[in-house]
């Protein structure tokens, strides 16, 4: 009876935990390219991030933009979206993460920005310059990424990443997001929350959704 | 008592998992279009599997959006369009918001029946499509305004929304402790007959529900201090008491309706997405349509969930037998669990979304 009455109970606690485990799904789809900048002492300056959103995205943001009703969007136009836009991004890191090892590299607001729009898709220039210049280390990675998930990112295949004024023997790889298998959730399950404190491999398995570029200068 | 003590802190404590989970301040990465819950969901043992969810969503979303644009030319894809969107409905709502979790509570909390529970269920998807459409139909039809606006107006929105469930909490929850006497009137004023079978004619119709046992310790002990669920005693108006029909009825209704519109006033962000993408697309009218068949695959799920809460609130109430006393009590604790949850869900998504900041100040 005491079992029965267990078992009753822990499937009234599965149900109501069911009812308020909380679960994202995206309604923005990112097109992305990365450019890393590098200064006259071949250390990494800024990160300058190409985001161009899907179309239907693009219809909600640019609704009732076209103040002039000419069917076009100026620059001028768009200057309030793309300011509130950066705006908001820095309460989410701008989804932009650059470590090497445990050094964490921190943004400054960007001053460099605009939308434009490209075949009917709107797209956001930022470029995110380093509170100090970095050194290219054993272990420099670049993420990008909505932890959260509202924001899908998918970097473009053929060139994902430019490393721009870089030492020419300086390379970065990509790495896109890992396939959910069987073998990557099972490697997830033991992974705990906490991913950045990882060491950089691990961070790559903790995200399913992470967008990782290894920079090396050998 | 014990498991009646645990089933309140399990209640109070799957609440709280929620303040780490979804009150975490949800604010939107590009200032439009807030974000339907935040936080990071993809730790824990569960996460993969909610990762795997989201992944599949995300699919669903894009093949949703295509199917809705090419209805420009194209006029032969409005089942599939139908079809996508009712799947998507479906499993939109398997990761559960806000919505599912008041609505759950509030169930367990008034001991409603199943079938309740569903009417509840997709009626507050209902009312959530409804004021997505009203909203896209003022803000980018009527005013034109910019999606900065639009997103504005729905925070407060959102706000409104989550108040409302606290003082619907709170109310349910002060209602719970008082002991809902109304029932109880009834007797007192057609006392005829020992049995409650008799006296009352209670032509029960609330067929699916916990009270089978209640009821055969109560035709002759005739204490009152059970409190199942009010709401469906749809017999009120018909042989028991002639004199005074629905004066009850009518807070009942009441109560559950104000439960489905502080659930559904929020409208989700999606849906809002979608709908001013098929106005700018020209085809607005589909993309109501695909909004309404989408709050019915979401209300299907949450009926679901409805249901296995009911039915698992029965269970452990019939589970734990011994006595009347005992399961009145032990009812009485579930339900009084449940409305605390109400009220607590309420205050901690008001202060998440609080915490974030008021619409337009970040």
């Amino acid at each position: 009876m005491e079992l029965r009455r267990l078992a009753a109970v822990a499937a009234f606690c599965a149900t109501g935990l069911w009812a308020v485990v909380a679960e994202a799904h995206p309604h923005v789809f990112v097109d992305a390219h990365a450019e890393v900048l590098f200064d006259a002492q071949g250390h990494i300056s800024a990160v300058r991030n190409i985001w161009q959103f899907d179309e239907t995205f693009t219809d909600f943001a640019i609704q009732g933009l076209d103040t002039n009703n000419d069917g076009k969007l100026s620059d001028a136009e768009l200057k309030p979206l793309a300011d509130i836009n950066v705006k908001s991004l820095k309460e989410f890191d701008f989804f932009t993460y650059l470590a090497d090892g445990n050094e964490e590299a921190k943004f400054l607001p960007p001053k460099e920005y605009w939308l434009e729009i490209h075949n009917s898709r709107l797209t956001l220039f930022f470029t995110l310059p380093l509170e100090k210049p970095m050194a290219v280390g054993p272990k420099t990675v670049l993420e990008e990424f909505d932890p959260e998930y509202f924001v899908a990112f998918t970097f473009v295949k053929d060139h994902p990443i430019k490393l721009d004024q870089a030492p020419k023997n300086c390379s970065a790889t990509f790495h896109p997001p890992h396939e959910l298998d069987a073998q990557t959730m099972a490697t997830l399950a033991a992974i705990p929350i906490d991913q950045h404190d990882l060491p950089p491999d691990l961070v790559q398995m903790a995200s399913v959704l992470a967008n990782s570029f290894s920079i090396a200068c050998k | 008592m014990k498991v009646s003590r645990l089933l309140k802190v399990a209640t109070l404590a799957t609440a709280v998992v929620l303040v780490a989970l979804e009150a975490h301040a949800a604010k939107s990465p590009f200032g439009i279009a807030t974000p339907d819950s935040s936080g990071n969901y993809f730790g824990g043992p569960l996460g993969p599997i909610f990762a795997w969810i989201a992944f599949h969503q995300a699919h669903f979303y894009q093949a949703l959006t295509g199917a809705l644009k090419s209805l420009k030319d194209d006029s032969t894809g409005v089942w599939l369009l139908f079809g996508l969107s009712f799947a998507y409905g479906v499993f939109h709502a398997v990761g559960p918001g806000h919505g599912k979790a008041v609505i759950t509570s509030y169930l367990v909390a008034s001991g409603a029946s199943a079938r309740r529970g569903i009417a509840l269920s997709f009626l507050s998807a209902m009312v959530q499509a409804i004021s997505a459409v009203v909203i896209v139909a003022i803000g980018a039809v009527v005013l034109r305004v910019s999606a900065v606006a639009m997103t504005f107006a729905t925070d407060w929105i959102e706000i409104v929304s989550y108040g409302a469930i606290a003082v619907f909490g709170a109310w349910l929850l002060w209602a719970k402790i008082r002991g809902d006497h109304h029932h109880h009137h009834h007797h007192v004023v057609a006392p005829a007959g020992g049995g409650h079978g008799d006296g009352h004619g209670h032509v029960h119709d609330h067929s699916d529900h916990d009270h089978d046992h209640d009821h055969a310790a109560h035709a002759d002990a005739h204490d009152h201090t059970h409190d199942h669920g009010h709401e469906d005693h749809d017999h009120h108006g018909d042989r028991s008491a002639p004199g005074r029909p629905s004066t009850r009825r009518v807070p009942l209704m009441a109560r559950a309706w104000a439960a489905v519109v502080a659930v559904g006033i929020r409208p989700c962000s999606g849906a809002i997405i979608i709908l001013v993408f098929a106005l700018a697309q020209g085809i607005f009218a589909a993309g109501i349509a695909a909004t309404f068949v989408m709050a019915l695959g979401t209300g299907l799920t949450v009926a679901a969930l409805a249901t296995l809460a009911v039915t698992a609130k029965d269970v452990v109430l019939r589970f734990s037998g011994g006595g009347s006393v005992m399961v009145t009590r032990l009812a009485r604790g579930v339900e009084i669990a449940g409305a605390a949850a109400v009220l607590l869900l309420g205050l901690l998504l008001l202060g998440g979304s609080l915490a974030s900041g008021l619409p337009g100040s970040g």
